[in-house]
């Protein structure tokens, strides 16, 4: 069924036809063949009969006369009736006057008695009774048996013509329907093309041709009609894809202007931004990073070692008697020394160590990942012979040294805060022991950094209170009678130490920017 | 008929004569039967047989001719046996019966006069010495002559009835039907041995 649904429209229409006419000539052609075999049934019957008659004709005088052998010689000439298989004649009284059988036909004959007038159609031949009438009285009957080979032979022929109708009429029926059905399907095509190659070819400007007066007519122009108004359609459409372009384009290069300026304010920004990061992270003078990048470093670095426990080194360095060139040459050979100090500490320094200027002439090296203190001592060390080279800036000659306080991770502290706090102290313990020189940060400095811390702290106090008071001492004289000069010694009550016999140095004060006049140092 | 001629013959002569002579009388012929009823064997009840188809055959005939109009304005068609009765009550049967419209008669006749009445004229054995002078004056006319006499028609009568391989079988001379104004049907002909009158017929 789905072969035939997907047939073309023409093949259809002629499928159609094709089987309405073979239907309409198998009916005919069927009643036809029935009723001519009707017929030709009942024509050899008539003619049996008829046959039958003349014998029973012929018969009576036989019969009245008892003269079996005229009766079969009137049986005779059904010798030459191909069709007869058998004959006989019989008498009221049960005799048999003649009896005739084709040669090589085996049937048996009725018996005999009195018969009425009957005709049996079998299924190869017909039996025929048909009685003898003399005068109003049956006097005996006559038997014939006919084969229907006729019947069967005009039948055949009968089909065989009604077969050579129907594919005569058959193929008529094609030609004229192969012909036919362009009425119909000829402008259902042109308008499935035309359907087509619109959607094909987007042109709503085609339309269908061959408008009959019929629905396939009226077909067409209502798809005509449609195309006009797709078109209509199409057109406004179209005009407004130009102007919406128009306008996209125009947009377009609109952004794509400002776009550009954004760009380029963005870039510029970023400059900033990068600058402004720069300048935050690091010291305008020498290049070198500042102490917020420092503490940064510090801090990933102090997570690293604690993550890997490995060993970090912090040196602090701060130039001995730089503010004595600074004054005496100015700030710009000062500024100068210091650039120049910078680079020898980077050319001392492996690439992951970083050193920092944490303003005015301290520095802070930042050693992480060491195997210990003697590789920060080595470096160390290394920084305070790359500064014995002097240097020379405008013209001068200049000799500068460095002290060096040492702190380790994780020995002398565990964060940050603490760890530049070691290194701040050793570094003015170096100081204190003559300067150019390196010092390792030990407990003790601590305790030692805390008393003196707390001196300072209490020394300001008393000097903001106005508690302190000269006190001098005599010292012991000499064997050469030479009175010392009393030592000047500011004392406070605050304290049982202030009295102690420890004097309290002189340098406590000038270190804590509190000696009035500043010593030497 | 394994020889019993005499018998036969006796029989036969007997009954024909009683008949004849005491007319048509029923009894008569009973007491001739009775009278020879030891004769009645075989032959003899053949030869009743033969007489009764004979009789049939007579009607029979009468199926297959025609006569001309002018006669039979009796209303009767009428056999009659001319000289000693071989049919007995066999012929007797036919009376009444239809034929071309008529009744059929049974007349018997000893002389010759009245022949002009009688369709069928059954000339028996018994008269085979006269059949010239019967048959004379009966050649143009309308009367069908039959006889068991040899030779019959070739003396001028129409059927000769015979027996053949015992069966009843007869002769037609169709000159003397002619001559008779008799229309024979071909039928019947055909059944007849044809004869034509010889030398003597005119």
């Amino acid at each position: 069924m789905k072969a035939i649904r997907d047939l073309s429209i023409r093949r259809k229409m002629v499928l159609i036809i094709m089987t309405i006419s073979a239907i309409s000539l198998l009916v005919a052609s069927a009643a036809f063949v029935i009723t001519d075999r009707t017929n030709t049934l009942q024509s050899a019957a008539q003619e049996l009969r008829t046959l039958a008659q003349i014998i029973a004709a012929n018969s009576n005088a036989a019969i009245l006369f008892n003269d079996r052998t005229a009766a079969e010689e009137n049986l005779d000439f059904l010798k030459q009736q191909t069709h007869i298989q058998a004959a006989a004649v019989y008498g009221n009284n049960g005799e048999t006057f003649a009896v005739y059988k084709k040669p090589g036909i085996d049937v048996t004959i009725p018996e005999p008695g009195m018969q009425p007038e009957n005709i049996f159609f079998w299924k190869n031949h017909i039996d025929l009774i048909t009685p003898i009438i003399q005068d109003n009285e049956q006097i005996g009957h006559v038997y014939l048996r006919s084969d229907i080979k006729q019947v069967e032979e005009r039948l055949l022929l009968y089909l065989g013509i009604v077969i050579a109708v129907m594919f005569v009429s058959l193929l008529i029926a094609f030609l004229l329907s192969a012909r036919l059905q362009r009425l119909i399907t000829d402008p259902l095509l042109s308008l499935s093309a035309t359907a087509r190659q619109v959607t094909t070819d987007k042109n709503y400007s085609l339309r269908a041709t061959g408008s009959d007066g019929d629905e396939l007519g009226n077909l067409v122009m209502d798809f005509n009609e449609m195309l006009d108004q797709i078109q209509v359609r199409d057109n406004e459409l179209k005009a407004n894809k130009l102007e919406l372009e128009e306008r996209v384009r125009d947009r377009t290069i609109e952004l794509e202007a400002a776009n550009e300026e954004l760009d380029t304010a963005r870039q510029k920004a970023e400059s900033v931004a990068k600058r402004m990061e720069y300048h935050a992270h690091h010291d305008g003078l020498t290049g070198l990073p500042n102490r917020t990048l420092l503490n940064d470093r510090i801090t990933k670095s102090l997570a690293h070692a604690r993550r890997e426990q490995s060993i970090m080194g912090l040196l602090f360095l701060d130039l001995d008697r730089f503010k004595i060139i600074n004054d005496s040459l100015g700030h710009a050979v000062g500024d100068q020394l210091l650039r120049v100090i910078s680079r020898r500490l980077k050319n001392c320094l492996r690439e992951e160590d970083t050193v920092a200027r944490l303003g005015g002439d301290e520095f802070m090296v930042l050693l992480p990942n060491i195997s210990g203190s003697s590789d920060a001592g080595r470096i160390g060390n290394k920084i305070i012979e790359s500064l014995v080279r002097p240097i020379s800036c405008n013209g001068h000659e200049l000799h500068i040294t460095t002290s060096i306080g040492i702190s380790m991770f994780p020995y002398d502290g565990a964060d940050a805060e603490t760890l530049l706090k070691s290194a701040d102290i050793s570094m003015y313990r170096a100081k204190e022991l003559g300067r150019n020189k390196l010092v390792y940060y030990t407990a003790e400095m601590n305790v030692e950094s805390r008393r003196q811390l707390a001196l300072e702290t209490n020394l300001r106090k008393a000097l903001e209170r106005n508690e302190l008071r000269l006190a001098y001492e005599p010292r012991s004289i000499s064997r050469k009678t030479r009175l010392s000069v009393p030592r000047r010694c500011c004392a406070g009550n605050i304290r049982p130490w202030a009295t102690s016999a420890r004097p309290i140095s002189s340098r406590l004060p000038k270190t804590a920017g509190l000696s009035s006049r500043s010593a030497h140092g | 008929m394994i020889g019993k001629p005499g018998k036969k013959g006796c029989c036969a002569h007997l009954a024909g004569r009683l008949s004849g002579r005491l007319g048509r009388g029923l009894p008569v012929v009973l007491a001739a039967l009775l009278l020879c009823a030891p004769a009645f064997t075989q032959a003899d009840d053949q030869q009743v047989t033969e007489y009764r188809i004979k009789a049939a055959f007579l009607y029979n005939f009468s199926r297959f001719i025609e006569w001309p109009d002018e006669t039979g304005e009796s209303g009767q068609f009428t056999i009659c046996v001319l000289g000693v009765d071989p049919f007995g009550t066999a012929i007797d049967n036919l009376a009444g019966k239809n034929v071309h419209g008529s009744t059929l008669d049974i007349r018997r006749l000893s002389t010759t006069a009245g022949m002009n009445d009688c369709r069928i004229l059954y000339i028996s054995k018994s008269e085979s010495d006269r059949i010239g002078s019967i048959l004379a004056p009966l050649q143009t006319r309308p009367v069908l002559t039959v006889s068991d006499t040899a030779d019959f028609a070739e003396q001028g009568g129409i059927i000769r009835l015979k027996l053949v391989d015992k069966k009843v079988r007869f002769d037609i001379n169709i000159d003397a039907a002619q001559r008779s104004g008799l229309n024979i049907s071909s039928k019947l002909l055909s059944l007849a041995t044809i004869v034509r009158d010889t030398g003597a017929a005119p």
